[in-house]
């Protein structure tokens, strides 16, 4: 049955070619628009860490004088401190990070600009971060301040060409740290540990002890939004500035020990607030987002994209109305076919869904149509200088969402059609011919 | 006589016309929005900067480290003024729309009392504001004299600062700015010796006023050398700055320049989201009426043969060419403006969830008329081709059976 009502819809599509080709162009702007527009808020939203997200979370403490502000994005260095060390959580670390200059050990050698990343020894086991050459530093080395560095697989090739660069010295700044290990090209997107970078752009070349990082504060990794909330005598040495500057995520793989953290924060609040370096009163100000949350919470989808988004939704309701309005009049010109079909012993469900295969015949050829103007529009997106640009592309899921959509929009769009042409009364149709 | 026949035939397709009507409503309603966001963006892009911006080019880099190097940044300059083509250049920190910024509240009290609004800090060599093209408008230009360096936490030493128009507005409103003080921090104190029309700062933020900058005088330090801007003929730009480039490579061999370019690059790069946001807006719009036209005219297509035997019949008793192709021309226009009377209302209901979620502005009345306006003569010219088929249909017609 199947079969002959593909047959009937073809013969009906094919009878009004401009009519078809204007439903088919109608649903195929729409779904290209729409799948064009979802794919990159789909790949700006998404989980950047799945399967762990929901075991980070980053700590928030207020620092700054009572006036009326929100929770600060970072903390200062002496809170940083206080909970590393007091390794309350599973995993912790802080971070920051700034540009290095950077160059093999080797005389001659040209320097690079990479992207330097301070941290603390849980920093890779914490986000699962995979080595492809030895290893990530210890806690001894953070506290024994080491020159030491792990550099990601594309710093590693450009410092020592193919050579084995393990335990060799590379030059940072001034300074001759050794290189103990080679994690592959990690760049999450979006590059959630610390938002002060690109948030979609590549990922960080190099990590090295953050103690050793201050100690070397000329180095200036200093992240790349200092907010400074008090008198500051030094804009180099932040130790002992009012200043937040740093990153710290922590991860607590339980409810219990999440519930366990926050009293903890809690606590530290108080007592802060009772030595009087937190000068608020009241309540301790205090969160603990988790990944999702944290990104939401700071808005890292670009709201734009989500406009974008939407209009292109809005968009295609206008291209399915179109193609409604379209399949609406079709059918109810065919009331003589239908009519003598109807008389011929044709059921009304029979009616309804040949009408229906037509509707999903033009949505086949619109996602089709679709399809390939998503393409097009991602091939576009990617030469655009966005700093998410080369990570648009289509995947299988949305090859297949589209062409679901696409269906399912034609079928939404003939369903009105198709239930009125169903209920046309054949004897009166017949007779007025 | 034609508005009666119109209306009497509606509701004999009171379906699709109804589909149509709602089609069309949400084609306003996004075409007003997107109109208005598209005009918003554009409007924010075309930002008064205050700078001579068609002849400044800059060379980013990474600087030449600590200070025992300050004398290199001097060097740099030097060579740089000696490049053919190039009029000045100077070292300094920030470039408006950058994307950089240092940002402060400066206090109007030495007791720290009473404190203004955030305003970004501009600083450069000797002669920046000239190079820039920067007017002064009130006051003095800083002497030579005037240039110093930066304490610990990157304050300039030197007492001398320069507002713009607007900040000294703001911060002394009805006095002469010229002479007043300002402090950054309980030893800083600053005296206004110039005010010019207008720079804006790093970038822009809700919550800051693009144009409260205040400009310092600082000499050629460590900090001002990861930004060399040089004013040049704008038919110059890309040979000087090609060997601007070489020049500063070969002098500091282990120099890393990032980014190099006209102001424009600077501009583009700065508005590049809002500019694509306009362009997919403008491509939606488009697209939009497109298929909004090509369905009015395939339903009005449809409808004429479906009526070629009623037109027949009019035409046998007495009506003209002319009153068949205005009572299709009629026809359009109602359901058309019944759309538009609805997509008002939705327009309304959009703009508003716009205005929460995104911060858009109330949508101005004048982009419903003008909406309007597009969406009638849109409708018109996509019911004109079956009009004027219906039109042609001879009134023989009515005689023959279908």
């Amino acid at each position: 049955m199947f079969g002959y009502y593909l047959d009937l819809a073809l013969r009906s599509l094919k009878r009004n070619p401009v009519l078809t080709a204007l439903m088919v162009l109608a649903i195929g702007l729409g779904i290209g628009a729409s799948m064009t527009t979802l794919t990159v808020f789909h790949l700006l939203s998404s989980d950047p860490l799945q399967g762990r997200s929901g075991t980070l979370f980053y700590p928030q403490l207020d620092p700054k004088p009572p006036e009326p502000h929100e929770l600060p994005r970072q903390l200062t260095y002496v809170d940083a401190m206080s909970l590393w060390q007091a390794h309350r959580a599973d995993r912790q670390a802080i971070m920051v990070s700034g540009n290095v200059k950077a160059k093999g050990a080797d005389t001659g050698a040209r320097a690079m600009s990479l992207h330097a990343l301070a941290t603390t020894a849980d920093f890779f086991p914490m986000f699962g971060v995979s080595f492809i050459h030895g290893g990530p530093w210890t806690l001894a080395d953070d506290t024994g301040k080491a020159r030491v560095a792990v550099v990601s697989r594309s710093a590693y090739e450009r410092l020592f060409h193919g050579r084995d660069g393990i335990g060799q010295p590379i030059r940072v700044g001034k300074w001759d740290f050794r290189v103990i290990g080679v994690i592959e090209d990690w760049r999450p997107a979006p590059h959630f540990y610390d938002l002060d970078r690109e948030s979609y752009g590549q990922g960080d070349d190099i990590f090295i002890p953050f103690l050793t990082s201050r100690d070397l504060a000329d180095l200036q990794i200093t992240g790349y939004s200092l907010e400074c909330f008090g008198a500051t005598t030094d804009d180099t040495h932040l130790e002992n500035q009012p200043c937040l500057w740093l990153n710290f995520w922590v991860e607590l793989d339980t409810p219990a020990k999440a519930r366990d953290y926050r009293d903890f924060l809690a606590n530290y609040s108080r007592e802060q607030q009772a030595q009087g370096r937190f000068t608020y009163a009241g309540p301790p100000r205090i969160a603990l987002p988790d990944v999702m949350q944290w990104l939401d919470q700071n808005g890292v989808v670009p709201s734009d994209v989500r406009l974008k988004a939407w209009i292109a939704f809005g968009f295609l309701l206008v291209c399915l109305m179109n193609t409604a309005g379209l399949l609406l009049a079709k059918f109810l010109q065919r009331t003589t076919d239908i009519s003598v079909r109807r008389a011929l012993g044709a059921s009304r469900r029979q009616v309804f869904f040949q009408c229906l295969v037509e509707a999903a015949t033009v949505g086949m050829a619109g996602g089709v149509l679709g399809l390939l103007l998503a393409w097009l529009g991602l091939w576009g997106i990617r030469r655009s200088p966005a700093d998410y640009a080369d990570l648009a592309h289509l995947d299988f899921g949305t090859f297949v969402v589209t062409f679901a959509l696409s269906i399912a929009a034609s079928l939404c769009a003939g369903l009105l059609p198709a239930w009125r042409a169903c209920h046309i009364a054949p004897a009166l149709q017949l007779k007025t011919t | 006589m034609q508005l009666r026949h119109v209306l009497a035939a509606l509701p004999r397709h009171k379906l699709v016309c109804l589909l149509v009507i709602v089609e069309i409503a949400v084609a306003f309603a996004i075409l007003c929005n997107a109109a208005f966001i598209v005009r918003e963006r554009v409007q924010q892009m075309q930002i008064d900067t205050g700078l001579a911006e068609d002849q400044l080019i800059y060379i980013h880099n990474d600087g030449v480290g600590d200070d025992a190097n300050a004398p290199l940044v001097a060097r740099n300059l030097l060579a740089l003024l000696g490049l053919g083509g190039v009029k000045s250049a100077v070292a300094m920190f920030p470039l408006p729309l950058e994307n950089m910024s240092i940002n402060f509240r400066p206090w109007l009290s030495p007791d720290m009392k009473l404190r203004g609004p955030s305003a970004g800090m501009v600083a450069g060599t000797p002669g920046y504001l000239d190079t820039l093209g920067v007017k002064i408008v009130q006051g003095r230009d800083f002497t030579d004299a005037e240039y110093d360096g930066l304490d610990s936490t990157t304050k300039p030493l030197s007492p001398a600062v320069i507002v713009t128009r607007d900040l000294a507005d703001k911060l002394w409103p009805g006095q002469n700015p010229i002479g007043q003080k300002l402090w950054r921090s309980a030893t800083r104190e600053y005296t206004v010796v110039g005010v010019v029309q207008r720079l804006v700062r790093g970038y822009l933020r809700k919550d800051f006023v693009p144009q409260y900058t205040a400009m310092f005088a600082v000499k050629p330090v460590p900090f001002l050398s990861a930004l060399y801007v040089m004013r040049v003929d704008p038919s110059d730009h890309d040979r000087v700055l090609r060997e601007a480039a070489d020049l500063l490579l070969q002098l500091n061999p282990d120099m890393l320049i990032d980014a190099q370019g006209s102001y424009a690059d600077v501009r583009a790069d700065y508005f590049r989201q809002d500019a694509s946001l306009a362009w997919l807006l403008s491509m939606v719009c488009a697209a939009m009426l497109l298929v909004t036209a090509l369905g009015i005219a395939g339903l009005a297509n449809f409808w004429v043969q479906q009526r070629r035997r009623q037109i027949g019949i009019r035409r046998a008793i007495g009506a003209t060419r002319g009153d068949i192709l205005r009572y299709f021309q009629t026809e359009n226009f109602l359901i058309v403006g019944g759309g538009i009377a609805l997509g008002a209302l939705l327009a309304f209901v959009l703009n508003l969830a716009l205005m929460t979620h995104y911060e858009l502005p109330r949508l101005p009345w004048f982009y419903l008329p003008i909406g309007a306006l597009t969406l009638w003569s849109l409708g018109q010219l996509a019911v004109l081709g079956p009009a004027l088929r219906a039109a042609a249909v001879p009134p023989v017609v009515a005689t023959r059976s279908v």
